[in-house]
């Protein structure tokens, strides 16, 4: 019987390191976008639909604003939003696995929560939910963590559980350890084990959202994103009659497939099973 | 099945259609903002208009907000009971029937898609664990990869290769204009076929990954099981060994995930339908929430949501019939 073969990326293999340059990579650009960018976003700063050229290196939309610098400034909004997610639901995420994992009498509750925001159709609720208030920066981000905690509860609380029954937990028992004391020194810190490649998970899944909200509309209307510049494109009727999808659609469009593509592979070198 | 095991499935199934039906009547009132309330809905909002305050007492009387919140939910559940949904804010027609016109495009799309995917994604898993070696790999590798990637994404990249680029589909809608009369029943029918390949094809690469997923993990967790080897010993042939023997193992959690995956498709049906311009129920939220029509947003959710879980609790039923382990 041969090995199954392993698909997974490991830390130090070419996949791992072309992931944390794209991240880094996106990650100055968000924090010197800003600074980089030749014109403010909202600028009229050229005649509309002008191809890529000096002045403008990626063009500009069809009111003549400058597609690099709005490239540029949302860069941060997305980052900023899947960093956000991640700060809030993390530590929910967290606290919610290990105590349905850990004790006994809140685990039924719990669970009945955790599967059925799981149960719930993810998108139509979001936009349900940001319809209702305005949409925001910080709407978006309480949403989504308040929808994306579940996947990542299920798993620490697997681990809990695991751990909690385990032979050494057992051992420390024996030996006059408490309840505490096991929580403490064993089935806390083998579920923050997991919490890498759960921060990646979650940051990808925040970021699959944020541009599809965006896209979609669900944005203050000051603010830039990738999504958000894909959305306005997609309201100019002839986007796609000229040649104005090359310079307009075309980038943002690779510039998300990169950073997804990236997390994917600091994922799978995190030795967390894809979903 | 047996009875107190089918009345148990019922009990919880009709457990968490309350709870979905307590959410969607419960969220629009704990949230903040007021609909009747200008500066709170702003001036997106396509019911804000100043009101004087006799205007605002009936529309609260008439949406029953000026009752106890468990008359309001009584109320709720018994408009539901008729079918109503409500009236749209921005299209001026019950909420009811514009689902209705939007529904059949949807639903074909979405059901289409999914039953493709698993298909599709079932038989390449099951290929891919059968052989494992490179080619095993990086068939892993390109399926994690796609499951990363949103609907967003897969739909621009068709749509721009092959719509934009080779010209071979439609950029956009459901139909050509005047199709019935001009093509013909057939032709009008290969004409909606035609638009909606793109679309299709986005939701079902999209949800296919994970089907792939599901299914070669199902199958290499068997791969080295006592009675494959057994069943080869027999002297069966490897493809009768794979069908008979090996693949209904990698069934039960293939048709698990279809339920899941159909919600999931729900959601990026409205990616696409926007990016497509497809008439369907996710181009009608697109164009709700750009006019802020949160009754046809509740509407919908309550759809998706009770659709999830009506093929969550058809799909228990069917596994249980077929799997003689989980029957007691």
């Amino acid at each position: 019987m041969a090995r199954p073969a392993d698909a997974r990326v490991r830390p130090g293999s070419w996949g791992f390191r072309a992931g944390l340059l794209i991240l880094g990579g996106v990650a100055l650009m968000a924090a010197l976008g800003r600074w980089l960018a030749p014109y403010r976003p909202a600028a009229i700063s050229g005649p509309p639909l002008s191809p890529p050229g000096p002045g403008h290196f990626l063009g500009t939309n069809d009111v003549g604003q400058d597609l690099l610098s709005e490239l540029l400034w949302g860069t941060g909004a997305t980052a900023g939003t899947a960093l956000g997610v991640v700060a809030l639901g993390i530590p929910l995420a967290w606290l919610v696995g290990l105590a349905s994992g850990w004790w006994r009498r809140a685990a039924p509750p719990l669970l009945l929560l955790t599967d059925f925001v799981l149960a719930l159709p993810f998108l139509p609720l979001a936009l349900l939910v940001l319809t209702w208030v305005q949409p925001g920066r910080l709407t978006v981000i309480l949403t989504l963590a308040a929808l994306l905690w579940p996947t990542t509860a299920r798993i620490v609380r697997a681990q809990a559980l695991t751990v909690r029954t385990a032979a050494y937990a057992e051992a420390a028992r024996a030996l006059g350890g408490g309840e505490l004391w096991v929580l403490r020194r064993h089935v806390g810190p083998a579920t923050l084990a997991l919490l890498p490649s759960a921060v990646v998970l979650m940051a990808r899944s925040a970021v699959f959202a944020e541009t599809t909200l965006t896209f979609l509309g669900l944005a203050d209307p000051a603010e830039r994103s990738w999504g958000a510049t894909l959305g306005w494109a997609f309201n100019y009727p002839l986007v796609f009659s000229g040649g104005a999808w090359l310079w307009w659609v075309l980038p943002p469009t690779v510039l998300i497939a990169l950073l997804l593509v990236a997390l994917t592979w600091v994922l799978s070198s995190t030795n967390s099973q894809p979903r | 099945m047996s009875a107190p095991a089918l009345l148990h499935l019922a009990l919880r199934y009709l457990t968490l259609a309350l709870l979905l039906l307590v959410a969607n009547f419960a969220l629009p009132r704990a949230l903040p903002g007021d609909p009747l309330d200008v500066s709170a809905a702003g001036e997106l909002s396509a019911a804000a208009s100043p009101l004087s305050a006799s205007a605002r007492a009936a529309l609260r009387a008439q949406y029953r907000l000026d009752q106890p919140l468990a008359e309001q939910f009584v109320g709720y559940v018994s408009d539901l009971r008729r079918g109503d949904l409500g009236w749209s804010l921005a299209f001026a027609a019950p909420v009811h029937t514009l689902i209705a016109q939007r529904l059949p495009w949807t639903l074909g799309l979405v059901g289409s898609a999914v039953l493709l995917a698993a298909l599709a994604g079932a038989l390449l898993g099951a290929a891919a664990a059968w052989r494992p070696g490179r080619s095993e790999g990086l068939a892993l590798a390109g399926a994690g990869l796609v499951a990363g990637l949103p609907e967003l994404l897969i739909a621009l990249g068709l749509l721009l290769v092959f719509a934009v680029w080779l010209g071979w589909f439609p950029l956009l809608g459901g139909r050509s204009p005047f199709a019935q009369a001009e093509l013909g029943g057939l032709g009008a029918l290969l004409d909606v076929l035609h638009h909606l390949a793109l679309p299709a094809a986005s939701l079902v690469i999209a949800q296919s990954a994970a089907f792939f997923l599901v299914a070669h993990n199902a199958l290499a967790g068997v791969r080295g099981a006592p009675y494959l080897r057994t069943a080869r010993g027999k002297g069966l042939p490897e493809r009768r060994v794979l069908i008979r023997h090996a693949v209904p193992n990698a069934l039960l959690p293939v048709l698990t995930l279809i339920a899941i995956r159909a919600g999931h498709a729900f959601g990026g049906a409205i990616v696409v339908e926007r990016i497509f311009a497809v008439p369907g129920l996710g181009l009608l939220s697109y164009e709700a929430l750009r006019a802020r029509d949160y009754p046809v947003m509740q509407a919908v959710f309550l759809m998706a949501g009770l659709g999830i879980l009506g093929a969550t609790a058809l799909l228990e039923i069917l596994y249980r019939w077929l799997d003689p382990r989980t029957r007691e």
